[in-house]
């Protein structure tokens, strides 16, 4: 069947013509879309560790680390106070973060927190931390549940 | 030790199983053929007729719930029955048990 | 005992290269034995398989320590039921799982195929002895899982996340959709290995991709209810990249659905469609990549794991090799008519597709630009939701668009009078929905009132679909309205189902435009007395409740629930701390009513003076979310439903020349 083209006789030709033109203008659109949103919207976000957080003091990041003390709770006024010490590092830098705290979190996990450093303490956005799975491999079920 | 015995007996009941067809005695021709010419042509001709019976079918429905005016209905229609058609006669041709 | 395990696995390994090889010598030397003796051999494996699944289950269930993976994964304390989704809770295990469904998948996917394969079926079997054997490998050596140690008193627990029902569905059914991919894709390449490029790989293969589609969208949805109800954070979906790995090939198999139509139709699109079954393929194998391979923390964790590498190759060979089968093949892709119109049926399947391809590839993007940048720069860059809303609602508008106009316009070509018809009610039931959303100010989200109307245009033009056929039955068999609406439905299942399947996705999107749109959210302190009030509800705490369970400790808030001053009841979110795994967890109540919406509450702490922080969101009509899987469900049963019509044309097709003396 593929080898002969049984198409009814007279292709009407103009409007096959037409039809590409049609799909080449959407694609284009849609790559367009793309590349507009991406060069503009500022959509992302760095992902730093405690050593390169330093150099972006006022801006809003992303810090990864392991958590090495913490006091207080999602209940305290005062807020959560914590430790985040880089994975492999010795530099540590203390948060304050106030909001929901994932179910996973405790002292030894490695947590994910968005905020702004300001002369020598993050603080952090409300509602972002959230904590990676210990575990080398990430679980299937578990990574969804860092959310909160 | 029985571990091993174990895993010893399924190895060989599979092993068995699969080696069974290659050395069991012959029965019919072995021969994997390829399609003829003749049999790729009527399959070709098979599925071209299935695709237009189809597409008449669909017309048909298209037709009934106001999807398509008369004309345009008229116009398809009837394209499709001679493709159908043509494939149907080119069947008959090829080999008159095949088509029924 | 483990040995027996690593024994049967490693045999299974070593067949699938004979079933490789074998099928290959069967295809090219055209031997019929060797046929035979490769599909003894996917038998075979699939028993050494059941052999590894027993051992792994018996060292689970019996508590044997010794084995790695079990002391990591359970402990003594684990309730029974949770010993079973513990199968999947371990990379290795999960990865025995995948065998064990596709080995089943295999047998499975040539016993229902073996009237339409014909000569595609040695290559078919090939394919899959490669696809089984590179999980086979990862079992043998990266990731066993019947390492042993010297036994532990006690294992580490599971994580309580997966101590949860969910947990025993939704990992599974979303297995069963990856794994299920495999079938139409080995019949894909089979089909250019075989130089048959005609419709019958397509006609082979239609009701697996539906099923496995079918299975990754219930179990997204599962997993979803999931997050929703157990995780409680308050959402349903955060676009996390272990669930953008089961949306990604989801999205692609949907694209393959419809173009799918257009081949058999027209005999277009054939490159187009074998793309597209190797690229969801490819992203099924490339989210279980992501989720295994601990890509995700950062590459340099990945480049610490071996089993990483062993998916970068696998994956490599995978786009490769279906690139140059395609190119080999191009000259037999040709396309046997072209598109007349852009009015037509098949381009607006044409341009749905465009559209899936488009999310798919955005979402794509947003999982791996953290490691471009990482790649490129020093500094790894994330995105977050805003990015993937933005996509979903510039590409997800029209698409959702195009759901109600593809049904009213005609294959081939259409006319604009017909068109006038047939979208005027569909039109006028969209603006009218508009035009209340606005009066009842919910103009607060633009997109949540574009996506309302067109939602309620594609509800008319489908109600409308099932109306006028039904009446066009009625008129023209002279049959009974209830008995013309049940044919109408037999007769035509793939197009019906599909309208099922649509409206499913209609009642989603609602229930997701009302759950993120329009949501109220309040969180607050709340000492003993003290309330909150969100939306119409007020909660007033009157207390905390500890209470003991087999291996947690629970501590709930007592809430009392008023709206409009009408008593509600309790409610009693509460915290879980689990004794053995050493974390805690949040147990977040909900008031659902069909009418209202859901009452969601998440308690977030309880200070040392007594007090909680609560918080609590009202979500409108999210409960049409869940509903919609049934929809869903119902409509993918319908397309897959065996048609004893449709068998018999096709076996009379094919029957020539499938093969001789199969059974």
């Amino acid at each position: 069947m593929s080898e002969t083209p049984t198409a009814t006789p007279e292709q009407p030709k103009q409007g096959f013509r037409h039809v590409r033109l049609v799909v080449a203008l959407v694609v284009a659109s849609l790559l367009g879309t793309f590349a507009v949103y991406t060069a503009f919207a500022d959509s992302s976000i760095p992902v730093l560790m405690v050593a390169q957080a330093q150099a972006y003091e006022g801006q809003t990041v992303r810090l990864e680390g392991k958590v090495t003390q913490s006091t207080g709770d999602a209940a305290d006024p005062n807020g959560l106070r914590f430790t985040v010490k880089d994975y492999k590092g010795s530099e540590t830098l203390p948060v304050i973060y106030n909001g929901a705290v994932p179910d996973a979190y405790k002292v030894g996990r490695d947590i994910v927190i968005d905020g702004t450093l300001k002369n020598g303490v993050f603080t952090a956005v409300p509602d972002t931390l959230v904590t990676k799975c210990p575990s080398k491999y990430t679980d299937k079920a578990t990574t969804s549940d860092t959310k909160s | 030790m029985l571990a091993a015995l174990i895993l010893a007996a399924i190895a060989l009941a599979v092993v068995l199983f699969i080696a069974w067809p290659l050395v069991r005695p012959q029965t019919g021709a072995d021969q994997l053929d390829p399609l003829t010419e003749g049999q790729r042509r009527r399959l070709a001709l098979r599925e071209e007729r299935d695709l237009a019976l189809q597409a008449i079918k669909e017309l048909e429905l298209d037709r009934s719930t106001n999807h398509i005016g008369d004309q345009d209905y008229n116009e398809l229609v009837a394209e499709y029955r001679a493709q159908a058609a043509k494939a149907i006669a080119a069947l008959d041709a090829e080999d008159p048990a095949a088509s029924a | 005992m483990a040995l027996i395990g690593q024994g049967a696995l490693i045999l299974a390994l070593l067949i699938a290269v004979y079933a490789a090889g074998a099928s290959l010598w069967a295809a090219t030397g055209h031997d019929r034995r060797f046929l035979v003796s490769a599909r003894h051999a996917l038998w075979g494996i699939f028993a050494l398989v059941l052999v590894a699944d027993f051992i792994f289950l018996y060292a689970l269930f019996t508590h044997d320590f010794s084995f790695k993976v079990v002391a990591d994964t359970s402990s003594r304390s684990l309730p029974t039921v949770y010993l079973i989704t513990a199968w999947w809770g371990s990379q290795a295990g999960s990865l025995l799982l995948w065998a064990t469904i596709l080995s089943a998948f295999s047998l499975l996917g040539l016993r229902s195929t073996r009237n339409v394969l014909g000569e595609l079926q040695p290559w078919m079997v090939m394919v899959l002895s490669i696809i089984l054997g590179f999980f086979l490998l990862l079992l043998v050596v990266p990731a066993s899982p019947f390492v042993t140690q010297v036994a532990l008193p006690d294992g580490n627990g599971l994580n309580p996340s997966l101590q949860n029902p969910y947990m025993a569905l939704h990992p599974p059914s979303l297995y069963f959709g990856y794994v299920g991919l495999a079938i139409p894709f080995s019949l894909a390449m089979a089909a250019m290995l075989a130089g048959r490029t005609d419709a019958r790989w397509v006609v082979a293969s239609r009701r697996w991709t539906l099923a496995a589609w079918g299975f990754l969208g219930i179990g997204m949805l599962l997993g979803s209810h999931w997050a929703y109800t157990e995780v409680g954070w308050g959402g349903f979906w955060a676009w996390d990249p272990v669930e953008n790995a089961a949306l990604m090939p989801w999205l692609v198999a949907t694209a393959f659905l419809h173009s799918v139509m257009v081949q058999e139709r027209k005999g277009m699109l054939k490159v187009w469609n074998i793309a597209l079954i190797a690229g969801a393929f490819a992203l099924s194998i490339f989210g279980t990549f992501l989720t295994r391979s601990g890509i995700l923390s950062s590459i340099h964790a990945f480049v610490e794991t071996d089993i990483g590498w062993y998916f970068m190759v696998a994956l490599a060979v995978l786009i490769a090799g279906s690139f140059a089968l395609i190119l080999w093949r191009l000259p037999l892709l040709k396309a046997d008519q072209r598109m007349e119109s852009i009015v037509s049926r098949e381009a607006t399947f044409l341009f749905n597709n465009l559209l899936l391809v488009g999310l798919a590839f955005a979402v794509l993007w947003g999982v791996v630009f953290p490691l471009v940048t990482e790649a490129i720069g020093q500094v790894r860059e994330s995105v977050s939701t805003p990015f993937y809303e933005f996509f979903v609602i510039a590409f997800g508008l029209p698409l959702l668009l195009l759901m109600g106009i593809g049904p009213l316009i005609a294959w081939r070509r259409a006319s604009l009078r017909q068109i006038r018809t047939t979208f005027l009610w569909p039109l006028i039931g969209g603006l009218v929905t508009g035009v209340v959303m606005v009066g009842f100010g919910l103009d607060s989200s633009w997109p949540g009132v574009a996506a309302g109307s067109i939602c309620a245009f594609v509800t008319v033009t489908i109600i409308s679909e099932f109306a006028r056929g039904t009446a066009a039955r009625h008129r023209v068999a002279g049959e009974s309205w209830p008995i013309a609406f049940l044919h109408l439905i037999d007769r035509n299942r793939r197009r019906y189902g599909g309208y099922i399947v649509h409206l499913g996705v209609i009642m989603f999107v609602v229930g997701a435009v009302g759950a993120s749109a329009y949501q109220t959210e309040n969180q607050g302190l709340l000492k003993k007395g003290e309330s909150l009030t969100v939306g119409s509800n007020v909660l007033t705490f009157e207390g905390v409740e500890r209470a003991k369970g087999p291996n947690y400790t629970e501590r709930a808030a007592i809430l009392r629930v008023t709206s409009d001053g009408e008593e509600i009841g309790i409610l009693r979110p509460a915290q879980r701390a689990y004794i053995r795994e050493q974390t805690t967890s949040n147990e977040v109540a909900i008031n659902t009513t069909l009418t209202q919406g859901d009452l969601f509450i998440i308690l977030d702490g309880i200070s040392a003076d007594g007090a909680v922080r609560i918080k609590a969101f009202y979500k409108p009509v999210v409960g049409l979310l869940w509903l919609a899987g049934f929809l869903f469900a119902g409509g993918v049963i319908l397309c897959v439903w065996p048609d004893r019509r449709e068998r018999k044309r096709i076996a009379k097709r094919y029957s020539e020349e499938t093969l001789p003396g199969e059974s």
